[in-house]
């Protein structure tokens, strides 16, 4: 099958990019990590601009311009942040398409977790780090194992329950025929199975080594970048942009008759009827960061939180729907950066749902 | 102010807000039920400002208009008083609404009968019913209107929302079709309200200070800037951004916002006693507020706390010093 030529990068970065991962898997427990996000503004001005004051605050960031033409630049940086343990520097790759931002980085964990993500989280909203749901990270899987005709198995699974419970399904003893570890769609159908669904997932088959995870990171350990740029990085940035439309116009400012446009959150099954539960997602939201609420209802018999965006002075209201479903509702401003970030920490902090516009779903 | 008293204001100003939004519901529910099923019977405002036939001003919660030359001044009462001298006073506003009203949707604002509806909360019906009976028949209280009296409530579910129930215990209205539909149980759906209630969050009795401060601080002020920060903002600028989205009842003569002025600047003064903003010295009606304070708890909760404990210092101090001048919590009726 060939490759569309808008996922090819060109040849000169496609070299730079390959050279770095190879020489970068040689290591011993080498890796390349990816944090994909979504900007419309140039890596230059987020760097230089308002957020550069945060950043600065506890970090340092330099950078230079590697390679760019008129729709992709390559910039290489080094960041180094001073926590209340460590002193940490590293370097990593910002690459841009625009509204597409990857940073790309082989340096340890602890670099990536500790400077590189808060980086990107002082970006927001100007920036915003993309997030997928677990049935997109198996139809990834699932179109980079048809189209590479590999057989993918997995060594390790974190799945989350309801209020971001998590638990693992690990494959870590050394086992010598990799037939003996089972195929990735059982690790879905496992998670499932336990009411939770996939959050991260590493797999591995024929010369590739990777996890993905619903955060937008992918981690490679064996294979090519250019592999991992198509058939995921790139997709999903493609699928958050697709999830976030739903958000897109629903501040009533925006809207000619200041009509209100609510949006459903659809959860797969009745987790309201529990007032427990309903009582605990109070507590979730109120724990939310960078906001300030007003609880009208506060679980019983149902849920009715007003939420203030602190980020960029943006609000909502939220509240239970029947007995599977929450419904945020915009208000005077509402912006979709706010509400791509609320709906990134219900993910993570309580359960994944799909969303629709409230209205039409009515219609 | 001790633990005990604070938690006893705060829970004192949580029910009243809590009553205030049921009445919006009740408002919002009846204009939706009539709007789509009454034909003759329509909703003709919340809270307009009617004139007794002495000049005298009446301000009823709900008007409705029938097809007929007559309609109806309605009174929603969330809680009566329990002590019966206080019931009655409380009561006696309904001997207005018996008088002549004007200001109807008619050539000249007249009707030439009118009755008056009671909506009176399902928990006080049964205590409140059978003193109004008493007083009306020994002439404590003269309605000399028709009086229809209901009973209202909402019935709260975690799976189907609320629900507003109405019903009619005593008296029959003039308008059959509106008769006929109190006297079943009318249930009326709130949950499929949810987007108009976004827009009618006032009806235009007048609502707790801490109310309207929520609504400024939490929605009203983000048409303000993109950035949570301190800014300077008008009496008007607040007005205007209230205009345009909480949108009025009814179209009739001099209706143009459900929101009052008074309302925005006992608020505003409310702001300043608990320093989230302050009024600019040389021209009052402006604003400092100090969005960038971090507020780490439940917002109304943090007004509420604070404007309890205000309304105790300035207690003290009139306690203490009775001859100064005194801004007390009466300057935006807190109590």
């Amino acid at each position: 099958m060939s490759i569309p030529t808008e996922d090819v990068l060109p040849i000169d970065i496609d070299m730079i990019m390959n050279e770095i991962t190879r020489l970068s898997l040689k290591k011993p427990w080498g890796s390349v990590k990816i944090a994909t996000l979504f900007s419309e503004a140039n890596f230059e001005e987020l760097i230089s601009g308002l957020l550069a004051e945060k950043i600065m605050k506890s970090a340092e960031l330099q950078y230079r311009v590697v390679g760019r033409n008129d729709n992709l630049a390559l910039f290489n940086c080094t960041a180094f942040r001073r926590t209340k343990t460590l002193a940490i520097r590293g370097s990593f790759y910002a690459l841009q398409k625009k509204p597409f931002l990857f940073f790309i980085t082989s340096e340890r964990n602890v670099f990536f977790s500790k400077v590189l993500l808060p980086l990107s989280r002082a970006m927001f909203p100007t920036a915003i780090r993309t997030f997928v749901q677990s049935e997109d990270l198996f139809q990834l899987l699932d179109k980079f194992s048809r189209e590479k005709e590999i057989e993918l198995r997995y060594t390790e699974v974190v799945s989350r329950k309801m209020f971001g419970k998590a638990f693992f399904d690990r494959r870590h003893e050394k086992r010598v025929d990799p037939n003996t570890y089972e195929l990735f769609p059982v690790a879905f159908r496992r998670s499932r199975e336990q009411e939770g669904r996939v959050d991260r997932i590493r797999v591995f088959g024929n010369g590739y080594d990777f996890s993905i995870s619903r955060n937008g990171i992918v981690k490679i350990y064996k294979g090519d970048f250019k592999s991992f740029y198509r058939y995921f990085a790139l997709e999903f940035v493609e699928r958050a942009i697709r999830r976030w439309k739903v958000f897109e116009k629903r501040s009533r400012i925006e809207l000619p008759q200041k009509e209100v446009r609510p949006i459903l959150l659809k959860f797969d099954s009745n987790v309201f009827e529990d007032v427990s539960v309903r009582k605990e997602l109070v507590n979730v939201i109120s724990a939310y960061s960078n906001c300030e609420y007003s609880i009208i209802h506060e679980g019983n018999p149902y849920v009715y939180v007003a939420v203030l965006d602190r980020l960029d002075n943006s609000s909502f209201t939220i509240r239970t729907y029947n007995a599977d479903s929450l419904i945020v509702i915009p208000q005077i401003r509402t912006t979709k950066a706010s509400l791509v970030r609320f709906s990134k920490y219900l993910l993570d902090r309580f359960h994944e749902a799909s969303m629709s516009d409230l209205i039409n779903e009515a219609v | 102010m001790s633990d005990e008293e604070l938690e006893n204001c705060k829970q004192r100003r949580l029910v009243e807000r809590e009553r205030y939004i049921q009445t919006v519901w009740l408002t919002l529910g009846l204009k939706h039920y009539l709007d789509s099923h009454a034909k003759q019977c329509r909703f003709l405002s919340a809270e307009p400002i009617f004139h007794t036939d002495k000049g005298l001003e009446i301000r009823p919660d709900v008007v409705l208009q029938y097809d007929s030359d007559s309609g109806a001044l309605c009174e929603i009462k969330t809680s009566f008083p329990f002590q019966d001298n206080f019931l009655l006073e409380a009561l006696k506003q309904l001997e207005k609404y018996g008088q002549s009203a004007i200001g109807w949707d008619t050539n000249d604002r007249t009707v030439e009968n009118h009755d008056v509806i009671l909506f009176c909360d399902i928990l006080d019906i049964n205590r409140v019913l059978p003193k109004i009976k008493e007083w009306l028949d020994n002439g404590q209280l003269k309605i000399s209107e028709n009086l229809v009296i209901c009973e209202w409530g909402i019935v709260q579910s975690a799976k189907f929302g609320d629900t507003l129930l109405v019903r009619k215990r005593q008296g029959d209205a003039r308008c059959k079709e509106l008769n006929s539909l109190f006297s079943e149980d009318l249930k009326i759906d709130l949950q499929n309200l949810i987007v108009e209630y976004e827009k009618c969050r006032f009806t235009r009795k007048e609502p707790p200070v801490e109310y309207t401060m929520e609504q400024i601080w939490l929605y009203i002020f983000t048409k303000i800037t993109e950035k949570f920060e301190a800014f300077e903002i008008s009496i008007n600028d607040i007005l205007e951004i209230a205009y345009e989205y909480y949108i009025p009842w009814s179209n009739i003569k001099g209706e143009y916002s459900q929101v009052r002025e008074t309302w925005i600047k006992k608020a505003m003064k409310a702001f300043c006693s608990i320093d989230l903003a302050k009024q600019n010295p040389d021209d009052k009606d402006k604003y400092k507020v100090f969005r960038d304070k971090e507020i780490d708890k439940d917002f109304l909760v943090y007004i509420i706390e604070r404007l309890c404990r205000k309304m105790e210092e300035s207690k003290l101090k009139q306690t203490i010093e009775p001859n100064k001048e005194q801004r007390t919590m009466e300057d935006f009726q807190l109590s």
